[in-house]
C-alpha cells in the first residue's frame, strides 16, 4: 500500500514523556509517514523543545482542548489523502516495523477500518489486547489486562474496541465517520468511534504482531480527582448514546445454570462458554446450579476475578426464563428453571446413570460435547432429542507461539496433566515410561498431578510402584494451581503430551496441548476421539473395555477402556526417536484446533441452536 | 611353562588383587545379608539408590497435601530445571551405570 500515513502525537506538558516517545519513535521504520505533534497548550518546556526538532511537524494549540478535540485538530491538519495513526505521548516504541505491520493489517481487508495493537506496561505485563463494554455497566474493559506477558493474543482478530493510545484509522473511515465525537472530553471516545465505524460497515481489528509499551495515564497520572471527574462525565454521555443499541444487539437471552468459580473441568469450560456466548450476542444470566441440597453442597464464591463473569452472575434473573440451560452433571438437571429446558452434560464411561437418564428425559432436549456421549445416552434409554455441542479451546492463549521455558539441558520432555485417580490410570503411565527409558537417556516425564482425596497418600502410592531408579526419569509438579491462562507456557515447555487414561468426557488439557502444537499420545477411546486421530496425534490402542471400578459413584455398572501397555511403550519410544514426525503431527494438531475447535465455534453452534429453539 | 622375571612378579600382583577383591566382596555380601534381615524391600531399594548415587523420585519440597498452592508457570519451571541441572551436573550422562 502506497498511501501516506500521518502519525499524530498528542502532547500536553510532560516533555520527558514526549521526548522519550519521539526518540524511540524515530528509531523505527517511518517510511511514507509524517509525524505531526499536536501541542495541546503545554505550559512547560514542550513548545520550546518541539521547536528545536527538525524532523516533526508541530501544530500548536492555544490551550488544552482535551484528548478528543486535540486529536481532531491533528486529524484536520493531516494530509487529507493520508491514513492517520493517533498516538499518546506516553508510548515507547521498541518494535522497528510496528507501523508497517499496522498498515498491512489495516489494508489486508477492505472492511477493516480501525486497527489497534497490543500494549504492555513498562514492567512487561500485558495491558491491552482490545476492549469490550457491557450495556449492564458501561464500564469498558481491556482484554488481557495485567496478565503476565506470554505471547497471548498474537493473531489479528476482530474486537469490539481498542484504546486510542495507538489507533490506525483508514482514510475511508475518517470520510464516513469524521473525527472523534466531541461530546466526550477524554475517555470513551475510542469505544464510541469503533462502534460508529461498525455502524458504517468497518471492523475494528487488534493487530497481534505489534506490541508497544504504554505508560498508562501519563497525562492524568497522580490526578485521581481529575481522572474520576472526566471519566464519570464521559461514561454518562456514552450510556445515553449507546445504551439502547448495545442492549438491542442480543439475539437471545438464556438462564445459564452451572458452576464457574471452582477448579474443575465444568467450571473452566463454563467460564469460556459464557465469554464466547456473550461475543455471539447471547445474553446469559448465570446462576450456580450446585450448593446445599445437591451432590456438591458447597456454596460458590461470588467474586470470580473476571469482570464479565461478575456482571453475568449479577444480572437480574427473569421470573420465567424462556430457555434454561443446565451445564453440569445430569443429576442436577432437575434444577433447570427455564420454560424450555436444556441439559448439557458429559461422562467418561460408556453410559449414563439411570438417575441422569430419568432427569434428562424431563428436559426438552439434551446437549453433549461428543458423539461418544450421545451414543452412551441413547444406549441408556434417552428419549429426548440430543444434540452434539462440542467444547473448544482458546487459541489466543493456546497456540504454538506462546512463551516456553524449556529444559536447558535439552532433555526430551513428555508432559502429562491430570488429577490422581483410577480413571487416569497413572500407574500404567509411570510404569511404562520408567520401563521404556533408561536414566542415562536425555528424556524426562513431567507429571503435573493434583490430588484432593485425603485418603490417598500419593508418595506412598508412587513408591509402591517400585519404579526402577535406572529407568526413565520422572519429575512431579504436585498440587500446584497455575493460572489457567499460563498453562500454554507449561505445554510449550514440553515436547509431547500424554493423555493415556481409561476414559474422557472431553479432555480440555489434551485439546489445549494440541492447540499449542504438541504431538500427543492419547487413548483411542472416549469423547476426545472426535478431535484425536492419526493425522494429529498418536492414538493409543486399547485391549478392550473393562468394568469401570472407581470411587466415583456415577461409573457403577459401566465400562471404560483398558489401554495397551505394550503399545504405550512402543509409542513413547517411537515419538522419542522420530521427533520430526512428531513435530509435524503437533503442527497439524495446532492448525486443526484453530480451524475447527475454538470456543468461538462452539458458541456459534450453541447460538444457532438457541435461534432455532426461539423461532 | 612357568613364567619368570617381571611376568612372574606381575602375576603375583594380580593374584593378590583378586584375593583382596574377593575378600571385599565376601564382606559386602555378609553385610548385605545382615541388612536384608533387618530392612524391608523398599528401604533396601532406597539404600541402594543412595549408595549408588542415583536420584530418588522425591521432589524437594513436595509435601503430602490435598490443598492446591497458587503458582506461576515460569518460576516453577525455572526452579524445576535448576534442580535437574544440579542433578545432572553431579552425575553427568554416561557416568551412570
Amino acid at each position: 500500500v502506497n498511501r501516506k500515513t500521518t502519525l499524530i502525537v498528542l502532547a500536553w506538558n510532560r516533555w520527558d514523556l514526549t521526548r522519550h516517545c519521539l526518540e524511540t519513535l524515530r528509531t523505527t521504520d517511518l517510511t511514507a509517514a509524517e509525524v505531526l505533534v499536536v501541542d495541546n497548550g503545554s505550559t512547560d518546556e514542550t513548545p520550546q523543545r518541539l521547536a528545536e526538532l527538525g524532523w516533526v511537524r508541530v501544530l500548536t494549540l492555544p490551550e488544552n482542548l482535551g484528548f478528543v478535540r486535540g486529536n481532531n485538530a491533528g486529524i484536520q491538519a493531516a494530509d487529507p489523502a493520508s491514513d492517520v495513526v493517533l498516538l499518546n505521548n506516553d508510548l515507547e516504541f521498541r518494535q522497528k516495523d510496528w507501523l508497517q505491520k499496522l498498515k498491512s493489517c489495516a489494508h489486508a481487508r477492505p472492511e477493516t477500518g480501525v486497527v489497534g495493537c497490543r500494549l504492555v506496561l513498562p514492567d512487561g505485563r500485558l495491558l491491552h489486547a482490545g476492549t469490550y463494554i457491557l450495556p449492564d455497566t458501561f464500564w469498558g474493559q481491556q482484554i488481557g489486562s495485567l496478565e503476565k506477558e506470554i505471547g497471548q493474543y498474537a493473531r489479528d482478530r476482530e474486537v469490539q474496541g481498542i484504546v486510542f493510545a495507538c489507533a490506525f484509522i483508514k482514510r475511508e473511515v475518517l470520510r464516513a465517520v469524521g473525527g472523534l465525537a466531541e461530546d466526550f472530553h477524554s475517555y470513551f471516545e475510542d469505544t464510541d468511534y469503533c462502534l460508529q465505524a461498525r455502524e458504517h460497515g468497518f471492523r475494528t481489528v487488534l493487530c497481534g504482531s505489534v506490541t508497544l509499551v504504554h505508560d498508562e495515564h501519563g497525562s492524568t497520572a497522580g490526578k485521581d480527582g481529575l481522572f474520576t471527574s472526566i471519566f464519570s462525565q464521559s461514561r454518562e454521555v456514552f450510556g445515553q448514546k449507546w445504551g439502547e443499541r448495545l442492549r438491542d444487539r442480543y439475539r437471545v437471552q438464556i438462564l445459564w445454570q452451572s458452576i464457574l468459580n471452582f477448579s474443575t473441568g465444568y467450571a473452566r469450560s463454563c467460564r469460556e462458554l459464557v465469554h464466547a456466548l456473550e461475543a455471539e450476542d447471547v445474553r446469559a444470566v448465570y446462576r450456580y446450579v450446585y450448593g446445599p441440597g445437591t451432590p456438591f453442597p458447597i456454596e460458590e464464591d461470588p467474586e470470580t476475578g473476571d469482570y464479565l463473569l461478575n456482571v453475568v452472575r449479577s444480572r437480574r434473573r427473569p421470573l420465567l426464563p424462556r430457555i434454561g440451560v443446565v451445564y453440569g452433571q445430569g443429576d442436577v438437571f432437575r434444577r433447570n428453571a427455564g420454560r424450555y429446558k436444556v441439559g448439557y452434560t458429559m461422562l467418561e464411561v460408556d453410559g449414563f446413570p439411570s438417575d441422569w437418564v430419568r432427569q434428562a428425559n424431563r428436559m426438552d432436549e439434551v446437549w453433549v460435547p461428543a458423539e461418544f456421549n450421545r451414543e452412551g445416552f441413547l444406549h441408556c434409554g434417552l428419549k429426548r432429542p440430543i444434540h452434539v455441542m462440542p467444547l473448544g479451546v482458546n487459541p489466543d492463549y493456546f497456540h504454538p507461539g506462546i512463551r516456553a521455558y524449556p529444559n536447558p539441558l535439552g532433555e526430551f520432555v513428555f508432559l502429562t496433566n491430570f488429577e490422581w485417580g483410577e480413571r487416569k490410570e497413572p500407574w500404567l503411565l509411570l510404569k511404562a515410561f520408567n520401563e521404556t527409558f533408561s536414566s542415562r537417556e536425555p528424556v524426562r516425564l513431567l507429571c503435573k498431578v493434583i490430588n484432593r482425596d485425603p485418603s490417598v497418600r500419593l508418595k506412598q502410592e508412587i513408591r509402591n510402584l517400585e519404579l526402577e531408579p535406572t529407568g526413565g526419569r520422572i519429575s512431579f509438579l504436585f498440587n500446584l494451581d497455575f493460572p489457567h491462562y499460563q498453562l500454554g507456557s507449561l505445554y510449550r515447555s514440553a515436547d509431547c503430551f500424554l493423555s493415556v487414561g481409561r476414559g474422557e468426557g472431553w479432555d480440555m488439557p489434551l485439546m489445549e496441548a494440541m492447540a499449542c502444537g504438541l504431538p500427543s499420545i492419547a487413548t483411542d477411546w472416549g469423547a476426545h476421539r472426535d478431535f484425536v486421530h492419526e493425522g494429529t496425534s498418536y492414538p493409543l490402542r486399547i485391549r478392550g473395555t473393562i468394568p469401570a471400578v472407581a470411587k466415583c459413584p456415577y461409573y457403577e455398572g459401566f465400562a471404560w477402556s483398558d489401554p495397551d501397555p505394550e503399545h504405550l511403550r512402543h509409542l513413547l519410544r517411537h515419538v522419542y526417536e522420530n521427533r520430526d514426525e512428531a513435530r509435524a503431527k503437533g503442527c497439524a494438531a495446532a492448525q486443526e484446533m484453530v480451524e475447527r475447535w475454538t470456543w468461538e465455534q462452539a458458541a456459534k453452534r450453541i447460538a444457532a441452536r438457541l435461534d432455532a429453539i426461539t423461532q | 611353562v612357568k613364567p619368570s622375571g617381571p611376568d612372574a612378579l606381575r602375576i603375583l600382583e594380580l593374584e593378590a588383587q583378586v584375593a583382596f577383591l574377593e575378600e571385599v566382596l565376601e564382606a559386602r555380601s555378609r553385610r548385605l545379608r545382615r541388612l536384608q534381615r533387618r530392612l524391608c524391600r523398599r528401604d533396601l531399594r532406597l539404600l541402594h539408590m543412595v549408595l549408588s548415587g542415583k536420584a530418588s523420585l522425591d521432589l524437594p519440597g513436595w509435601e503430602e497435601t490435598t490443598q492446591l498452592t497458587p503458582a506461576e508457570v515460569e518460576e516453577t519451571l525455572e526452579r524445576l530445571w535448576a534442580t535437574v541441572e544440579q542433578e545432572r551436573a553431579a552425575k553427568p550422562l554416561g557416568q551412570r551405570a
